[in-house]
């Protein structure tokens, strides 16, 4: 393709936004229910965080008229054991197959699902069904040293997780500055305003299951496993999805459990998730504590780097956080040591969250860099230029675009950086003002896709893909691509997406989704171009094709070249000088992800992403009892998210650089690119201000005064 | 179980009927209704996603017991575009861009569109503050304030004494 492009690039508005503010996107707990047909479960779920279920009691449950069934692991046949994680159909976090014996492993485990005619019933009768429980010994704590530790050699990408690079001891004894410090990031949960919902509908041996998932296939894999059909007997649909951020990433016990509940009773049923539940059902971003080292030459040449962390996961769940991953890429370090360890706690199991790993290891090691900064009296944007990694440190291959630098210095004129001042120094009226850089980035992956694409007599097209669009704009995409390709304007494209029964697509994580439907689309719309070549126009014409390309997993391919994205975000913060408020006026991110396919949703993305960071470093932390093991806020009112008030100026830039290498439309993934770099972009920014370095996130006004 | 009988008229068609008690405006407009723009988030009145009008001012659907709403007119997001004419708010929202997955949406707009007749000042400051009762954690908001914005401004100039 040449770089002209008439309909890629453009600020086309989403072709789903009359559906969206209309109220006619139907997301998977809108199906129709007033005709009495389904049946409503609510989760009943452990109070206890460790030990075995020894009695249900449901007498007054089953008195209330309406009342129809309440499920358990006494009903546990009904569920076939899935074989994960060995069954490579699907993915889960969580491996344990829901309701296959009375174990208990943490607080909020799904023991028990409430059906009734009515959503009232169902919550009344959840609520009424008692439990009796034979505990065990729990282990919460991350320090808790009589439970096990595991050292796991690769993260689910594939990267590896254990790495000595050189000879750290030696790069130490030659440096001439170093900076040593631990950092700490809470749990937090992905919270997307929609919460999980499932409904499943048995039609003989067919099962249909609208389910709020980022991956259609993988959960239709799973789905199939669990109730022992083929997949060709399993549909999932999933039109739209009110946001996931991961937590709707692999497949979770409560879809299963739904489409259970749906054989057991004959009827459709359709179980939503409670804000609660959305706590302990589909993991979270776990808790770590980073250690880290990091020395230099006088002239700001790194010679050491040290990246140690400790994270957790749940005893049937085998979520790493991959903290060391920046570590591992962001910088030439000749003497490089990185591990992680994962404690098993009787804590629910965590998953990946928008920039899992990079977000909570990036936090860590841009504040490091800072601090050396600071101590190395060189100004942190020069010494992340001087030190960015020209070529990917992890096997010496040329990045496939390398911008590192000038989004740096775009970032730093963008700011006002050369405003700054030492820490402490800026005041103005009763606030100190500081500003704050860090470097982001994120991984480049792509999977297989196919597509087919259908040309009509009246020039306008069909694009169909099992993908989903969880509102990052890939409907719009796809409109996009299509059109650029046939010769036609985005509106003349229908896209249909969403349904497991259409060609197969990737799961919408990784940042992948439009790098992968990339290849499928392309050659789906080539082989339609030559069957157009000789049709007579009077008949619709369809072609399908796929790309089986993977690309960026463990850092590997054939192409000899690596694929990462790379960005600056910098922070202006204001902090009031007697109460510790911060308040951030603006937010810079300036970023290199390939050929930008539509700057008006790509930008909503970034923004989205960044306040996403926000977050993460002013206000989100999910509290755990540590003697109990409960969550202590598992609700929007008491757990922080940024809301309007919270976010003001926002300015996003990108390179626009396009990407050929990496796919046909040059487009490299921006999903969690905002994200990563936020978090330590403000706190370095907070400290500019104040001279007081945070290392525990969420930052706190108790940090400040 | 209780059950009452209430009447109520939803985006102008009267409605007359007999539910639990417990049912909330939210859930009665959802499941009885099959009016499912309304959206629930998070049932406690923490998120805005349920936002609808009731005789004309936002509230939350969740914390209203739809037992309560005899005798009211309550406005959803199926009401608001006049046939295929959207509202300049939805209008806006779709030009700047003010939604990714569109979960929050409903509430965004019921929220917009009623505290365009409130007494908030001009700036984008009072816009962010009278919005964030309304989460939207795919972080639409300064799409949202834009959006608002040139709606408030447009409403403003085609109904002058509104
Ligand atoms: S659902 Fe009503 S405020 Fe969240
Ligand atoms: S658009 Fe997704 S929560 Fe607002």
């Amino acid at each position: 393709m040449t770089e002209q492009t008439r309909v890629i690039g453009k600020p086309v508005s989403r072709i789903d936004g009359v559906l969206k503010t209309t109220g006619g996107a139907h997301y998977s707990g809108d199906r129709k229910s007033s005709d009495g047909a389904l049946l409503h479960g609510v989760l009943v779920k452990s109070t206890v965080a460790a030990g075995y279920i020894a009695g249900f009691d449901t007498a007054e449950a089953k008195q209330m008229p309406g009342f129809v069934r309440f499920l358990s692991y006494e009903d546990g046949d009904l569920i076939y054991r899935i074989d994960a994680p060995n069954d490579d159909s699907f993915v889960v976090n969580e491996q344990r197959t829901p309701f296959i014996d009375n174990q208990v492993h943490f607080v909020g485990q799904h023991i028990g699902l409430a059906l009734a005619e009515t959503l009232e019933v169902a919550e009344a009768a959840a609520a009424a069904i008692l439990v009796e429980y034979e505990e065990d010994s729990r282990h919460i704590a991350l320090d808790d040293e009589d439970s096990d530790l595991d050292k796991p050699d690769a993260s689910g990408t594939g990267e590896a997780l254990q790495v000595h690079r050189g000879d750290f001891d030696e790069g130490l004894a030659d440096a001439d500055v170093s900076v040593s410090a631990t950092y700490t990031t809470p749990v937090e949960h992905h919270n997307p305003i929609e919460p999980s919902a499932t409904t499943a509908v048995w039609d003989g041996d067919r099962l249909t299951v609208y389910d709020a998932t980022q991956g259609n296939v993988n959960d239709r894999n799973y789905l199939a496993a669990g109730t022992g059909l083929a997949k060709d007997q399993v549909r999932v649909l999933n039109p739209f999805i009110g946001g996931g951020f991961g937590c709707k990433g692999y497949a979770w016990p409560h879809s299963l459990i739904a489409a259970a509940a749906a054989r057991a009773t004959g009827r459709p049923v359709r179980l939503v998730l409670s804000r609660s539940d959305m706590y302990t059902s589909c993991g979270h971003r776990p808790q770590t504590r980073q250690s880290i080292t990091l020395a230099a030459k006088s002239d700001g040449t790194f010679t050491a780097l040290k990246h140690e962390t400790l994270s957790h996961r749940s005893p049937i769940g085998d979520h790493m956080e991959p903290c060391g991953m920046p570590s591992m890429v962001l910088y030439d370090c000749p003497n490089l040591v990185v591990t992680h360890s994962n404690r098993v706690l009787n804590r629910p199991s965590p998953t990946p969250m928008r920039g899992p790993g990079e977000a909570s290891g990036a936090f860590a090691l841009e504040s490091a860099v800072d601090e050396l900064a600071e101590k190395l009296g060189i100004d942190p944007v020069e010494l992340r230029k001087r030190n960015a990694s020209q070529m990917d440190p992890r096997n010496s291959r040329p990045w496939s675009t390398f911008n590192h630098p000038e989004c740096l210095d775009r970032g730093a004129e963008r700011i006002g950086w050369s405003r700054r001042k030492s820490p402490g120094q800026w005041r103005e009226g009763n606030e100190l003002v500081g500003l704050g850089v860090a470097t982001t980035y994120y991984p480049a992956y792509r999977s297989p896709a196919a597509a087919r694409v259908t040309l009509f007599p009246d020039e306008t097209a069909k694009v169909e893909i099992s993908v989903q669009d969880i509102g990052t704009g890939l409907y719009t995409i796809l409109a996009q691509m299509v059109a650029e390709k046939l010769g036609l304007e985005a509106a003349d494209v229908a896209v249909e997406i969403g349904d497991t029964d259409l060609p197969e697509g990737p799961l919408a994580g990784g940042s992948m989704t439009t790098a992968s439907v990339s290849g499928g689309v392309a050659a789906a719309c080539d082989a339609l171009q030559e069957k157009r070549a000789q049709a007579s126009g009077d008949e619709a014409i369809s072609a399908e094709a796929g790309s089986e390309e993977s690309l960026g997993f463990g850092g590997d391919n054939d192409m000899g070249k690596s694929f990462l994205s790379f960005g600056a975000i910098f922070a202006e913060v204001r902090v009031d000088k007697d109460f510790g408020i911060v308040r951030i006026p603006r937010l810079v991110g300036v970023f290199d992800a390939g050929k930008i396919l539509n700057p008006k949703t790509a930008r909503s993305q970034m923004i989205g992403g960044m306040i996403f960071g926000v977050g993460m470093a002013m206000l989100e932390e999910t509290f755990v009892d540590p003697e109990s093991g409960r969550f202590i806020n598992p609700s929007l009112g008491e757990y922080y998210v940024p809301v309007n008030a919270d976010i003001h100026d926002i300015d996003v830039e990108f390179i626009d650089e396009p990407d050929y290498d990496f796919n046909p439309f040059g487009a490299r993934g921006i999903g969690e690119l905002g994200t990563v770099g936020t978090a330590p972009a403000i706190a370095n920014a907070v400290y500019n201000a104040t001279g007081i370095r945070v290392r525990d996130l969420p930052i706190r006004l108790d940090d400040l005064m | 179980m209780k059950r009452t009988t209430s009447s109520f008229e939803v985006n102008g068609t009267r409605i007359s009927a007999e539910f639990d008690t417990r049912t909330t405006l939210l859930d009665f407009l959802r499941e009885h209704l099959d009016l499912t723009g309304t959206k629930k988030g998070c049932n406690h009145g923490q998120c805005g996603a349920c936002t609808v009008m009731i005789d004309g001012q936002r509230s939350l659907a969740c914390l209203t017991l739809a037992a309560l709403c005899d005798g009211r007119s309550i406005t959803t997001i199926e009401g608001l575009a006049n046939g295929d004419k959207l509202h300049p708010v939805q209008k806006a929202l779709i030009e700047h861009d003010g939604f990714q997955c569109g979960y929050c949406t409903s509430g965004q707009i019921m929220s917009a569109v009623a505290m365009a007749k409130e007494p908030w000042g001009e700036s984008d400051d009072e816009v962010r503050e009278a919005m964030s009762g309304n989460l939207c954690r795919c972080g639409a908001y300064p799409n949202i304030v834009a959006a608002v914005q040139e709606a408030r401004a447009k409403i403003a100039k085609e109904q002058p004494d509104a």
